[in-house]
Formats: structure tokens, C-alpha cells, sequence
């Protein structure tokens, strides 16, 4: 009887996420249901739609699988307590997007990472630079790649090294899969450009 | 594609080389182009990402709710009032169950800690080199070391904030609250700083230590920060609903 199913403790979720490959996956789903609850929660506080707040929800969730993958989650709090923390914020983040009508400017929370790396002169010019791309076409752009740039770029996108992408995706070696991840990337650039132009 | 980008963004390169990278991506728009398509891309793999995992999960969802039919109205049998009672008594010990799951403030503000003040960011003010080292030692979790160069840093200048917030939020991650409240309000009254979180900090600290009346101390420093609008105060408007609300 489902009411009686067992709910996996938080313990074995995060070693399954971390541990990669179909386990990973499955433990992705079971962190999703367990506080799928929250859902409700999105809706009472933030009056947001179930629509919406799933998708904060579900952002919320792939943000703790990037952190717990990044080990960037160092278990000094509950996981049920972080993954409230980021839903709360997602959510808040959605209506601000959703009043202010900025979605086309919304960056996520990897992408802020990533340019506060950069010292201000330098970040000012790429993120200018980063605003001028078009991600709709970048998308289509991703989609349109042979299969295996797209499998190896997915793979990449969701935090794979790339000793690991080697074992799933059957590279010879780390290095080798290395090598062939940047030439997708530039591939990709390649693309993306004539795209540009063609436009 | 240039690998330096990739190394750059793991944090691969050696100083001088990032240092290098820094000042030509000034002076060479095809290098900051590269660069700016290099984290657009991340961020159309993450967003396509998200899209599928979003509809794979909805699957695992239940189904919303359906909405009533009406019917015919009959009338209730007496043992239905026996079985109304009994579901009221149900319902009442799910929703106990169900605000049990929801995390209270003093989880809220571990999960804060956790998620913001795991690492801090280094400064790009150059001169300052031994605040520059205490914050690597305190990313690479040497609090001892860490705390050591920012003692030295404010016996030089008692009221410098980066040291402060350094000092501040090692005591607060080894559970020092008596001290962290100390560093945080010290800092929280140095006037004209760009960005304060002192006062905010200094909340989080009172509602980590849970004393008898340190949620009160918080709820005050909540609305402080929040009235004017201080470093903190969208995360203190939820906290303050939080506290509302239990």
C-alpha cells in the first residue's frame, strides 16, 4: 500500500544523486516527491500559481542536485531546510520577474556565480556581451547538433566531469572526452553564428 | 574553444595566468565574446535542463484535485456523524503533521548560513593582502588560521568591516554566537560602507543561539533592517513572516 511506502531518508538520496549515472537519476526523482509539498507552500505564501510554483519548485530542486553534485552542500543544515531556503527564493525571484516583466534579463544563480568571478571592468563588458546573445536561437542551436555533441553537452550542463562522461558516454578517456566537449562547444559557436547572421 | 575560459571559471588557472586573462578580456573582443557565449551556453543547457526535468517530474506529481459534481442532497445517517468526527480528528493530526514539515526561522537562518556563508567572496582590492589569505583559509575551512589573520588584520585598524564580517561569521559557524554578535554589531555601526550586513547578521546570530528572548533582539533587527532598507532585507521580510506566522 502506497501510504505505507517508505520514504528514503535524506542520507541515501544525496549519496544516490552524488554517485551519478541511473542511481542518480532515481534519486533525483525521490528528492523531487519527498517535498513535493512544498508546491502548496509556493501558492499559501507567495500566492503564486501551482502552475508557477511548481516550476520554482522543480528549479529548486535541480539547484540542490547542482549544489549537491558541486559539493557545494556541506550537510551543516537540513537538506529539507536548504531546499526551502532556495524554493523561498525561487519563488521570490519569480514574482519580481513575473511584475517586473524582465524575464529576457533574469539570469540564474550559476550564471551570477560565474560573472562575479570576473573583477567589475571585466564583468561589466561580458555581461553587456552576455545580454546581447540570443538564447532562443542558442537553443534552437543546441537542439539542431549531431546526437552526440547534444548527449556530451547535456551531460556537461548537468554537471558531469569528465572522467565520468568518459564511463557513460564510452569515451576512451577522460581527456579524449574532454577534447570532444570543446569541439561541440566551438561547433556550437560556429552554428550559433551563422545563425546570427543568416537571421 | 579556448580552454583558458574553462579553466578560468573552475578556478584552474595559476594567479598570474587569471590575472592575465582579466586584463585581456579588456582589450580582446573575440576572447570576451567567447567568453560571454561560453556562460550564455551553460545557461540555455541549464534552462533546456530544467524543461525536461520539469515535465518528467509533473509526472511523479499527483493529480490536481477535481472539482465536485454537485449531486442530490440526502440525508445523513447518525453513524456518519461518528465518522465526521473521527475524519475532523484525521485531518487535524495531518495538518499538525503537515506545519511539522514546513522549516521554522531557526532552520531557515541554518539554511542560510549553509547556502551564503559557506565560502565568502575574496575582495578585488588588491592591497589587501592578508584579508585576501585569511578569507582562502576560511573557504578552505582553517577557521583557526582564518580567524588568526583577521585578528591581526583588526588589531591594526579596529574598525575594519571586511575583518570584522570575516570574524563575525567564523564565530558564527563554530557556534561562537556570543562573539559573532559582538563582531556583527561592531560592524554594523561602522557608518558610510556600501554594503552593511551587520545588522542583519547580527539577527541571524541571535535566532541561531535561540536564547529566551534573542527571537524578540531579531524580530527588532529584522525590522531595522528591512525599514531602511539595509543588506538583508528581502531575506529579513521572510524570516518576519516566518516568525508571524508561528
Amino acid at each position: 500500500m502506497a501510504f505505507f511506502s517508505r520514504t528514503p531518508p535524506d542520507s541515501s538520496i544525496m549519496e544516490g544523486i552524488c554517485s551519478g549515472g541511473a542511481e542518480r537519476r532515481h534519486c533525483e526523482r525521490q528528492l523531487y516527491e519527498k517535498y513535493a509539498y512544498l508546491i502548496r507552500e509556493g501558492t499559501r505564501k507567495h500566492n503564486l500559481s501551482e502552475h508557477d510554483s511548481s516550476i520554482a519548485y522543480s528549479d529548486a530542486v535541480l539547484t540542490v542536485i547542482e549544489h549537491l553534485v558541486a559539493e557545494r552542500f556541506q550537510g551543516r543544515s537540513e537538506l529539507k531546510t536548504y531546499l526551502y531556503q532556495i524554493f523561498s527564493n525561487k519563488c521570490v525571484d519569480l514574482i519580481r520577474r513575473n511584475t517586473t516583466n524582465k524575464a529576457q534579463v533574469h539570469r540564474s544563480e550559476g550564471l551570477n556565480d560565474a560573472l562575479n568571478l570576473l573583477p567589475d571592468e571585466a564583468r561589466t563588458v561580458v555581461q553587456e556581451l552576455v545580454l546581447q546573445q540570443d538564447m532562443d536561437l542558442l537553443r534552437h542551436r543546441l537542439r539542431s547538433l549531431g546526437e552526440k555533441c547534444q548527449r556530451i553537452l547535456w551531460a556537461w550542463g548537468e554537471g558531469y566531469k569528465d572522467d565520468e562522461i568518459a564511463t557513460q558516454l564510452d569515451y576512451q578517456s577522460a581527456a579524449v572526452a574532454k577534447t570532444s566537449r570543446l569541439r561541440c562547444l566551438e561547433k556550437l559557436r560556429e552554428l550559433y553564428h551563422m545563425g546570427s547572421k543568416t537571421k | 574553444m579556448n580552454e583558458r575560459i574553462e579553466h578560468y571559471f573552475n578556478r584552474q588557472l595559476p594567479p598570474t595566468e587569471q590575472e592575465q586573462f582579466e586584463k585581456e578580456l579588456l582589450h580582446n573582443p573575440q576572447l570576451a565574446e567567447e567568453v560571454a557565449l561560453y556562460l550564455s551556453v551553460k545557461e540555455a543547457l541549464r534552462a533546456e535542463i530544467l524543461a525536461e526535468r520539469h515535465a518528467e517530474w509533473q509526472q511523479l506529481a499527483p493529480p490536481p484535485a477535481r472539482s465536485q459534481h454537485p449531486g442530490r442532497v440526502v440525508p445523513l445517517r447518525p453513524w456518519y456523524y461518528s465518522a465526521a468526527a473521527v475524519l475532523v480528528l484525521a485531518i487535524g493530526l495531518v495538518w499538525f503533521w503537515l506545519s511539522s514539515l514546513t522549516p521554522d526561522v531557526h532552520q531557515m537562518a541554518d539554511a542560510y548560513v549553509e547556502e551564503n556563508l559557506a565560502s565568502l567572496s575574496v575582495p578585488m582590492d588588491t592591497e589587501m593582502d592578508s584579508l585576501t589569505s585569511a578569507i582562502h583559509s576560511y573557504n578552505d575551512g582553517d577557521y583557526a588560521t582564518a580567524r588568526a589573520k583577521g585578528q591581526a588584520i583588526l588589531q591594526k585598524n579596529a574598525s575594519n568591516a571586511d575583518a570584522l564580517n570575516l570574524l563575525g561569521v567564523i564565530a558564527l559557524r563554530q557556534k561562537e554566537y556570543e562573539q559573532a554578535i559582538t563582531y556583527f554589531h561592531r560592524l554594523a555601526a561602522i557608518p558610510d560602507l556600501t554594503a552593511n550586513p551587520g545588522t542583519f547578521y547580527e539577527a541571524l546570530a541571535y535566532i541561531q543561539r535561540g536564547q529566551p528572548s534573542d527571537l524578540a533582539k531579531a524580530k527588532q533587527l529584522l525590522q531595522t533592517v528591512i525599514a531602511q532598507d539595509m543588506d538583508g532585507a528581502a531575506e529579513a521580510k521572510k524570516w518576519l513572516a516566518e516568525m508571524e506566522d508561528n
